[in-house]
């Protein structure tokens, strides 16, 4: 066992100095090569907020409305932030990626993603938009609690378009997605 | 009041250890008010993970995404935080928690994709995690043997943690400059990046600011040149004293404009501000407080005993093993030594103080508050510190290890210190008054 007879732990200037260097090295040099290359690889990043123009006739905006039909036939508006929190902005970005079904297109995607995608031969559009608004779904009615009067039965996704041209004509309708929820 | 440099300079343990106590509380913030049981109905078969959490196997993720994953993982994120937070094993919880935040913020983005919001705090606690950040203002320090190290295995550190939170700032502006140019001042630029992060029900925050901002948009530009400036001259702000509060505050009120008019909450980021603050010059303030100042006076008193004496030998050593030294006017004292003698597997040597001559003046004050426990080569530790030497020397290895184990080493010395400066209470459950006088 450790005994501190003498000063205790004592550490020198060198030993600090050479450590303060390496630390410099280790965090400095991969930050920087981030940021000359403008690229991620995590947890080392770039901090690019608002860094790309996206002036007004760049494309257009699409956006998502997550509503839920409720056993009484109510519509009640579930916005994300209330559900899965932890995600924040990063709500909007998951179902955007799911509807393109990157999480196919990875270089390993999950062994029961490689085994659908082999079943069906072609991939689905949005092949797993379904499981993420299940997903949402349950989140929901467990945060409401199992004796929670008038639970969610189904949960639908709605998909909006702003052509991003001028400043009105915001809520161009473009597609949606309903999945009833199991009891 | 002191400027953050002067104290930098007088205190840089304290100001590295009040950075740690930022940065894990600012997690632990985060962490407790995230609902995991949400994300874990999430499928696994819905990420994408990035960096390196590639690298990990799939069943990882299919274990984590569960009920009892979650419930652990958040248990084991919010304990460490805390610990870290508090300083408790610092050593090891500084590191547990920058891993496990890794996880969590990897876990985030493999199904929403980057957050560079949330990667200077992440940053910040990797940073921490090998940096002596737990020297000072923390619960390891208060039984800690004396730690010494230069002056420079702390101004350092603290300054490249500035100086990484400042680069956050300084290469944002310069990535607007390299990208957008001067088109990011136009009207219909980011005005209607804003709009675009007002609509749907998938933001943070749900606010419309940004559509009344509309009308007005041709005086957005100069607001955000005064903004670009502020980010890209961020670190001369800071090291110049006068403007440093102008630039923090600025700083806030950035952040507050992206919960406004982007629905994007910069929590963590906003947070990392505070690793400016003088926090040991606010600290000296709240100290001077009405009642926080008479708390104080009771726990520099309470805290007041040393359990080590570097360098500081007794004259005649004892030959073998040790020598336990007491308080011999003290009635509880007499039971507890009678108890211990009673308890040990083997012989120790112990005697009251009083009858040893020529004790170092460098201990002699504090003979009457705790216990001191003298090696065979006559160094002297004192308190706790001596219970477990104590304990050992009787051959109770096992309960002097585990006393003296780093995560239950500040509890041993916050007991000790409870019944030594309580004798008077502690005597009538044991039957033997101290004699002490009051």
């Amino acid at each position: 066992m450790q005994r501190y007879s003498g000063a205790g732990l004592v550490e020198t200037d060198r030993q600090a100095q050479l450590r303060n260097a390496l630390l410099t090295i280790a965090f400095g040099v991969p930050l920087l090569w981030a940021f000359l290359y403008a690229l991620n690889f995590y947890p080392v990043t770039f901090w690019g907020f608002a860094a790309e123009p996206r002036a007004l006739g760049s494309g257009p905006v699409r956006y998502y409305v997550l509503a839920g039909e409720t056993r009484g036939r109510r519509i009640v508006e579930m916005p994300s932030s209330t559900i899965t929190n932890a995600l924040g902005n990063r709500n909007a970005t998951l179902a955007r990626a799911i509807q393109m079904n990157t999480q196919f297109l990875i270089r390993s995607p999950h062994p029961r993603n490689a085994q659908l995608w082999a079943r069906w031969r072609m991939l689905p559009p949005d092949a797993s938009l379904g499981e993420l608004l299940a997903g949402w779904g349950d989140a929901y009615n467990l945060r409401r609690g199992d004796n929670a009067p008038d639970p969610l039965v189904a949960v639908r996704l709605d998909e909006f378009q702003w052509p991003y041209v001028h400043f009105g004509d915001f809520e161009q309708h473009k597609a949606s997605w309903r999945v009833q929820l199991t009891p | 009041m002191a400027s953050a440099t002067d104290s930098l300079e007088k205190t840089p343990a304290a100001e590295l250890a009040a950075i740690r106590v930022v940065a894990h509380a600012v997690w632990l913030v985060v962490v407790f008010h995230a609902s995991f049981s949400a994300l874990r109905e999430l499928p696994s078969t819905l990420l994408r993970p990035v960096g390196v959490m590639q690298y990990l196997s799939w069943r990882f993720f299919d274990r984590l995404l569960t009920t009892e994953g979650m419930v652990l993982f958040k248990l084991a994120l919010l304990i460490s935080l805390f610990m870290g937070m508090t300083g408790w094993w610092t050593r090891v919880t500084v590191k547990t928690s920058a891993l496990l935040v890794i996880l969590y913020e990897g876990l985030l983005s493999a199904l929403g994709g980057y957050s560079q919001s949330d990667m200077a705090a992440l940053t910040v606690l990797v940073l921490l995690a090998f940096l002596p950040c737990g020297d000072r203002f923390s619960i390891d320090a208060l039984a800690g043997a004396p730690v010494a190290r230069p002056r420079s295995a702390y101004r350092y550190p603290v300054a490249l943690i500035r100086v990484l939170v400042a680069w956050t700032y300084v290469s944002n502006g310069l990535l607007i400059l390299r990208f957008s140019g001067w088109r990011f001042l136009d009207a219909d630029n980011v005005p209607a990046q804003f709009v675009a992060a007002s609509l749907g029900n998938l933001n943070s925050t749900h606010f419309t600011a940004a559509m009344w901002l509309i009308p007005y948009r041709r005086y957005v530009g100069p607001l955000l040149a005064i903004v670009l400036l502020w980010a890209i001259l961020f670190p001369l702000g800071y090291f110049w004293k006068k403007s440093r509060p102008w630039f923090l505050a600025m700083g806030f009120a950035v952040h507050v404009g992206a919960l406004v008019f982007m629905n994007q909450v910069l929590f963590t980021s906003a947070a990392m501000l505070l690793v400016f603050f003088d926090w040991v010059a606010i600290g000296a303030r709240v100290r001077r407080l009405a009642g926080i100042s008479r708390l104080m006076d009771w726990w520099e008193n309470f805290s007041a005993p040393p359990e080590f004496f570097p360098g500081v030998v007794l004259a005649a050593p004892p030959n073998d093993g040790g020598l336990l030294l007491w308080d011999g006017d003290c009635g509880f004292c007499r039971r507890m030594v009678e108890w211990l003698r009673a308890f040990s597997l083997r012989p120790v040597a112990m005697r009251p103080y009083q009858e040893i001559p020529r004790i170092p003046p460098e201990v002699l004050p504090w003979v009457d508050r705790q216990m001191h426990w003298v090696r065979a080569d006559g160094s002297i530790c004192g308190g706790s510190q001596a219970l477990i030497e104590t304990l050992e020397a009787g051959y109770h290895n096992l309960i002097a290890g585990a006393l003296e184990s780093p995560p239950l080493r500040p509890f041993t010395w916050l007991a000790y210190r409870l019944v030594a400066g309580h004798r008077g209470v502690a005597g009538k459950f044991v039957g033997a008054a101290c004699e002490l006088p009051k």
